[in-house]
């Protein structure tokens, strides 16, 4: 195969972020990290993803527009960034930035609105003149606007006189100005009607066949990619999920991801039943009629979760807790007095509750100390006892009910700790992450007799079990909707509720290292 | 009697026409979709019923009935009340819809019907009711820190919070990402099917029309060009402009479709037919 046009190599893009703002060690926060793909000469690549999977900012670091800290990127065999050296671009450092200054006129990029990227103050021609004169190519704006199908009446207009879909071009006359041998479109037809997207596309792939363009296609319209592109990159959450030609990759998908999306996009025909199938995943389950167990129901999560299971319609609802007294009077609602730790009662309960098909282990106890600082060690043995060993003990003996029953789910009420470890709370993290490592073995164990098995980690909840942790904490009815909503909706076994859980997960999957310092800050 | 009956309305623009004797019927639990390019006056149409005209753009004909009552013989006064009580919007763009200063649970208890009890209640419910997670939270923060699929689940919320006849949703997915755009559009019909009222559907894309709408009305410079149920529209187009119009749609599930745009020469042929009247 011929040389690669574009070639990134464990390319990684990190922002400030915020809260960060005045620290001096500030490294941002992850928005792309290893990304590594090829680019073919005359290939129209198409970079599909969700707002804030970082296409944007991909596009913007292989155009020159957003600094990249990690890896390289080659441009025609050429290493065109030095990573190590931030500064690399503003600085004008000497070595790289001709080479740098080189591929800028081969790589051109065009952006989303049109009518903000062009100078309002210019008119169509002058703005087309500037990059002419600067690159110093021997085009004349006559012929960029015969390029794409423009007139030459349009070069004294100005940008807001003209619509949508001929700005768009007079974009990709700029773009087309320094002669380019790639180009990047961002969300180029997004915003315009069916017969101006279909006129753009056209001149996009007559560009590429006439004059051997590349176009790094960047939209989140996958109809779009199937008309236009030959290869495809599925991007979510600043990692590259798939990578394949385009007819590949629609028809037989393997990443989950690019199933999801491709389920989500619709295409003109008929079928009333398609919007339903979305709100139902492969993990879903009916919470309506279901008979639900929850341990721990007297108070915090466990006490919600109640609330919200008789609103959402449960058959019936046995509500386990030491102390009983708390419990809500509900004919639907069956008390059940029960120490997750005693075999013997939990044995019991299986047999009492027969008609079990959800199972919510959320019973807990967190003694607040840290691995070392507790003088004694049965505050540790505890949470081991609680959080681990009673938890098995119930899906132990709930797991043959749950078969009987036609499969049904379990819940595990587990905690972000599970998988970050807090210095305040070092034994409580300990014994969640075994439960987590459970709850994975115990998945995978009863798969088979249909039982589906969900790990619920949220971030800092308002209970009064964590009334020592500082705000913002989750109110804990908003932790049940998502336990419940997950549930619902199975698009994923593991939930993490709240913007804590959310934005740990997301740094877990690019840097487990950064996590710690992270979730430091949360600490008073 | 039908939910909305728009009667041959006309409307000008400093006296150029902006739509041209266009007839629409809605019944109730109907979702009817309108779509066009841009500029087919789709959007003024869903302006005209909503009352809020820009101020150039007047009315030269016809009549707009809302449950019988033609809503342009009304004084303004007796107008708005009406259609703050039987009409609602979802926006396109749902930040532009909010008030950044006022909370969402705020900006939701103002459209709660008359005599509602408990309004911090009743928007938390309403919250949950479209699938918003953190209702709690949501309810207390302000626009600028929901993401844009929240937003408009938020507007859909105050759209049939206030329990009205006809829900207008303009474009309502346009600004979101596609697995959202299933989840908006799955809500909405939800919302629609629980309630029962009647919807219109404005859009510029046939396949969300194909996968949503009951009835549709394909429309091109400000004139209905067809007007026929979902199945017949998407699977037998009678007419050549919405035949060019499914040919000009990509599609997901085909390579290469959706590049050629519709033709000039049929739209010169149908200005010419039309004539200016």
């Amino acid at each position: 195969m011929a040389e690669p046009l574009l070639e990134a190599r464990g390319l990684g893009v990190r922002l400030g972020m915020r809260r960060r703002f005045l620290r001096k060690d500030d490294k941002g926060y992850p928005i792309l990290s290893n990304i590594n793909f090829t680019m073919q000469p005359g290939e129209i690549l198409a970079l599909v993803g969700e707002s804030g999977s970082g296409k944007t900012t991909l596009g913007r670091a292989i155009a020159g527009l957003t600094q990249i800290q990690a890896g390289s990127l080659l441009f025609q065999g050429q290493p065109i960034v030095d990573p190590g050296n931030v500064a690399t671009i503003r600085t004008k450092d000497r070595a790289w930035y001709p080479r740098w200054r080189a591929c800028r006129k081969d790589i051109q990029m065009i952006f989303q609105d049109p009518l903000s990227s062009l100078n309002p103050r210019r008119s169509i021609g002058q703005s087309l003149d500037v990059p002419l004169r600067n690159f110093g190519v021997a085009t004349t704006v006559d012929e960029l606007f015969d390029q794409v199908g423009l007139t030459s009446q349009f070069k004294d207009l100005y940008p807001h006189r003209i619509s949508g879909g001929q700005r768009q071009r007079v974009g990709i006359a700029r773009a087309l100005a320094s002669a380019p041998k790639l180009i990047i479109a961002d969300e180029v037809v997004s915003g315009l009607d069916v017969s101006n997207q279909a006129r753009i596309l056209r001149l996009l792939l007559d560009l590429r066949d006439q004059r051997g363009l590349s176009v790094l296609f960047i939209t989140h319209d996958l109809a779009v990619v199937r008309s236009l592109a030959d290869r495809v990159l599925v991007m979510q959450r600043g990692k590259i999920r798939e990578d394949g030609p385009v007819g590949r990759v629609f028809e037989t998908p393997s990443h989950s991801y690019t199933r999801k999306l491709l389920r989500a996009a619709p295409s003109p025909e008929c079928d009333p039943d398609w919007l339903a199938e979305t709100a139902k995943g492969p993990f879903a389950m009916d919470i309506e009629n279901a008979t639900v167990f929850v341990t721990g129901a007297n108070r915090g999560i466990g006490a919600r979760f109640i609330e919200a299971l008789l609103l959402r319609g449960a058959a019936k609802v046995y509500a386990a807790a030491r102390d009983v007294a708390a419990l809500p009077d509900d004919p639907r609602v069956v008390k059940v007095a029960l120490d997750i730790t005693d075999a013997d009662a939990v044995a019991r309960a299986a047999t009492e509750a027969s008609d079990v098909t959800l199972l919510i282990n959320n019973a807990g106890f967190n003694s607040n100390s840290g691995a070392l600082k507790n003088p004694h060690m049965e505050d540790a043995r505890r949470e081991m006892e609680v959080n681990y060993f009673g938890t098995l003990s119930m899906i132990r003996a709930f797991a043959p009910v749950l078969k009987a029953n036609g499969g049904g789910a379990i819940v595990n009420m587990l905690s972000i700790l599970s998988r970050v470890a807090l210095p305040m709370m070092g034994t409580l993290c300990a014994s969640k992450a075994a439960s987590l490592s459970m709850t994975q073995a115990v998945r995978a164990e009863l798969m088979a007799q249909g039982t589906r098995v969900f790990a619920v980690m949220p971030g800092a909840v308002d209970t009064d079990m964590s009334k020592d942790f500082p705000p913002p904490k989750l109110d804990p009815a908003d932790v049940v909707r998502a336990a419940l909503n997950g549930l619902e909706t199975g698009d994923d076994d593991d939930i993490y509720p709240g913007d804590m859980a959310q934005g740990l997960r997301a740094g877990l999957e690019h840097d487990p290292k950064e996590v710690e310092a992270e979730l430091a800050s949360y600490l008073p | 009697m039908s939910l909305l009956q728009v009667d041959s309305l006309s409307l000008g623009l400093r006296g150029a026409p902006v739509l041209r004797k266009v007839n629409l019927t809605i019944e109730a639990s109907e979702i009817a979709g309108v779509v066009g390019e841009s500029g087919a006056g789709k959007s003024m149409l869903g302006k005209a019923i909503l009352g809020v005209l820009p101020r150039d753009v007047t009315v030269t004909g016809g009549a707009i009935r809302l449950n019988g009552t033609d809503l342009l013989a009304l004084r303004p006064r007796a107008r708005r009340a009406f259609l703050k009580r039987d009409l609602a919007l979802i926006p396109q763009d749902p930040l532009s819809a909010l008030n950044p200063c006022r909370t969402i649970s705020a900006q939701l208890a103002e459209v709660l019907p008359k005599g509602t009890t408990d309004a911090k209640v009743e928007v938390i419910r309403w919250l949950d009711a479209v699938r918003i997670p953190s209702a709690t939270k949501v309810a207390k923060s302000f626009p600028h820190v929901l993401s844009g699929g929240m937003r408009q689940r938020a507007l859909i919320a105050a759209a049939f919070a206030s329990r009205p006849k006809l829900v207008i949703a303009d474009e309502p997915t346009t600004a979101l990402d596609v697995t959202v755009q299933k989840d908006v559009l799955h809500l909405i019909r939800e919302m629609q099917r629980e309630t029962g009222v009647g919807l219109m559907f404005v859009t510029h894309d046939l396949c969300l029309v194909a996968k949503i709408c009951h009835s549709v009305t394909v429309m091109h410079g400000g004139r209905v060009i067809e007007q026929a149920a979902c199945t017949d529209l998407i699977n037998r187009p009678a007419h050549a402009y919405s035949q060019a119009l499914l040919a000009a749609t990509p599609r997901p599930d085909q390579a290469r479709q959706g590049l050629e745009p519709v033709p000039t020469a049929l739209i010169e042929r149908m200005v010419a037919e039309a004539g200016d009247g």
